[in-house]
């Protein structure tokens, strides 16, 4: 696998408890009627599930032939949704709407896991490393990661995305104590008071320190 | 449905102000977000599996003994030495220290503890990791990463200090230090790297392109291509290139006495000039081959650069850096 073995298997772990929050959070949403961007939530699930798979491949999660086809194409898609995303966003700006989402971080990422399922489909130079057998394109000895100036990038990226939401995290917290307004959601009353933000945020940082970890560890 | 800004947690449409509100505001924050990114890179990168082996102390750190005064090289190979005796353990360290250096720069109620821990380690690599930049090898040149990028977390640290000692500081740098001692650092900083331009062993015809050979191999290719371009016209003009960046980085030396305007040129040409030492000397830190382990120096001179960066208000500053 991607870095040492035990270290790559401690990351798995933690991504599979992110991927239990971000359950955890639409099931609660959805049952005491709070808000939350259920897009964002199901899009940790997945990246998660799928870090997860990379991190251990021994799960089989993304580590067999044709379910790394299908992941990829699984990301291919949703960073095209996330694309639309930001470009209404954009458009809700532009007709003075004040702010109106932030999922510019999430398109990146899920462009990120484009690249990383990518180049897990580009065959191996060199596997002679039991380590790192299961994943294809990522192993030690095998020459430049393809692309790597964007790899570079993507890290640069999640890392100053990560900085970003922990300086945020004392004014996310505090949105818990604002007064909750209800508004219509499909005809059934939402309380607009949102879901543990602070925890949704910590959640996200998790993830970009992990993705930061998994294409780092690619430079080699 | 609109969310809050790097969450999943979506709210009622925000207010412009309290948007705002989760938006760093001043320039002096900005700079310690991005000292904290590179903290929390320097992390990740730690976590290499080759920094988890015994070569790691026994090629690279006492590596940095070589060249080095025997009372410092002794104090390396000590260093490395108890590192050899447990590298996954103290490695494992390493990256959690540095990790959470950058978490808790990012984290404004830890922002103090962060820069002061961060200010100790840097030293303590600077020392034991790096050799003191090698300064007293010989050899050291801005080019090459002196004077030590560890030793420039450390200024950045201080300069970065969320004080306001001068309310009149027309720059960042100044607010924690006074403007005389700022521009006394940068004259240090500066000058002191243009003076290891002149060093005997730079005076050499092919002192420049021994230090940029080989530089690209392993990297993407277009700065291989750059390094290699540049390898070639320097070879055998040594003495000439160190001559003209000795008096390149004077030249920004003094500049920061220039008034207005000619101090933005100035700082533009420091940012330039690192730029270039991090993608020519440097290769953007050689992140590529697993061996890297901090971005080095360029992009720690740049931030040093726009530190000094004349603010269009004076905006009083509180403690987190954030302005009131």
């Amino acid at each position: 696998m991607i870095g040492p073995t035990w270290l790559a298997a401690i990351f798995g772990v933690i991504m599979l408890v992110a991927v239990v929050v971000a359950a955890v959070r639409i099931i609660a949403a959805w049952r005491a009627h709070r808000t939350t961007d259920y897009q964002i939530d199901i899009h940790n699930i997945l990246m998660g599930v799928s870090m997860a798979g990379m991190l251990i491949p021994s799960l089989l999660i993304v580590t067999t032939g044709p379910s790394t086809i299908a992941w990829l194409v699984v990301w291919i898609l949703l960073t095209i949704w996330f694309a639309i995303s930001v470009a209404r966003d954009a458009a809700q700006r532009r007709d003075g709407n004040g702010f109106t989402g932030h999922h510019l971080p999430h398109l990146v990422m899920s462009a990120a896991m484009v690249y990383m399922f990518a180049v897990l489909l580009v065959p191996a130079s060199d596997s002679s490393d039991p380590a790192i057998s299961g994943m294809p394109g990522m192993n030690a000895g095998g020459g430049l990661v393809p692309l790597a100036t964007l790899d570079y990038a993507f890290v640069i990226f999640v890392v100053g995305y990560t900085v970003l939401v922990v300086d945020r995290l004392p004014a996310i917290a505090a949105m818990r104590s604002r007064d909750p307004q209800v508004v219509g959601h499909g005809g059934a009353a939402t309380t607009a008071r949102p879901l543990a933000p602070a925890t949704a945020a910590i959640n996200n940082i998790v993830m970009a320190i992990t993705m930061g970890y998994m294409l780092t560890m690619m430079f080699a | 449905m609109s969310q809050v800004p790097g969450t999943a947690t979506s709210t009622a449409a925000l207010t412009p102000h309290a948007a705002r509100s989760l938006v760093p505001t001043d320039w002096r924050r900005w700079l310690q977000l991005a000292l904290a990114a590179i903290w929390v890179f320097d992390g990740i990168l730690q976590d290499q599996t080759y920094m988890f082996s015994k070569d790691f102390s026994v090629s690279f750190l006492a590596g940095m003994a070589e060249g080095n005064p025997d009372w410092i090289a002794s104090s390396i190979l000590w260093a490395a030495h108890i590192v050899e005796g447990n590298p996954v353990l103290v490695n494992a360290g390493f990256a959690t220290l540095q990790l959470g250096i950058g978490l808790a720069i990012a984290f404004r109620p830890t922002l103090r503890l962060g820069l002061a821990v961060s200010i100790v380690w840097s030293l303590g690599v600077w020392w034991f990791g790096e050799g003191l930049g090698m300064l007293l090898t010989g050899g050291a040149t801005a080019l090459a990463g002196a004077p030590g990028a560890v030793l420039l977390y450390a200024v950045l640290a201080v300069l970065l200090w969320p004080t306001v000692k001068d309310t009149s500081a027309s720059f960042v740098a100044a607010q924690p230090l006074g403007i005389p001692a700022a521009k006394t650092v940068w004259v240090v900083l500066w000058g002191g790297l243009a003076a290891l331009n002149l060093q005997p062993s730079q005076l050499t015809a092919d002192s420049v392109s021994s230090k940029v050979s080989g530089m690209g191999d392993g990297q993407p290719g277009w700065v291989s291509f750059l390094i290699n371009r540049f390898a070639e016209f320097s070879d055998h003009n040594g003495v000439a290139l160190s001559i003209i960046g000795a008096i390149l980085l004077a030249l920004v030396a003094v500049g920061i006495f220039l008034p207005g305007r000619w101090t933005r040129t100035v700082l533009v040409a420091a940012v330039v000039v690192a730029a270039f030492i991090w993608v020519i000397g440097e290769a953007l830190g050689a992140p590529f081959g697993g061996k890297g382990t901090d971005v080095n120096s360029g992009p720690l001179l740049a931030l040093i650069a726009l530190a000094y960066w004349p603010t269009t208000t004076n905006a009083v500053t509180t403690s987190t850096g954030v302005s009131a």
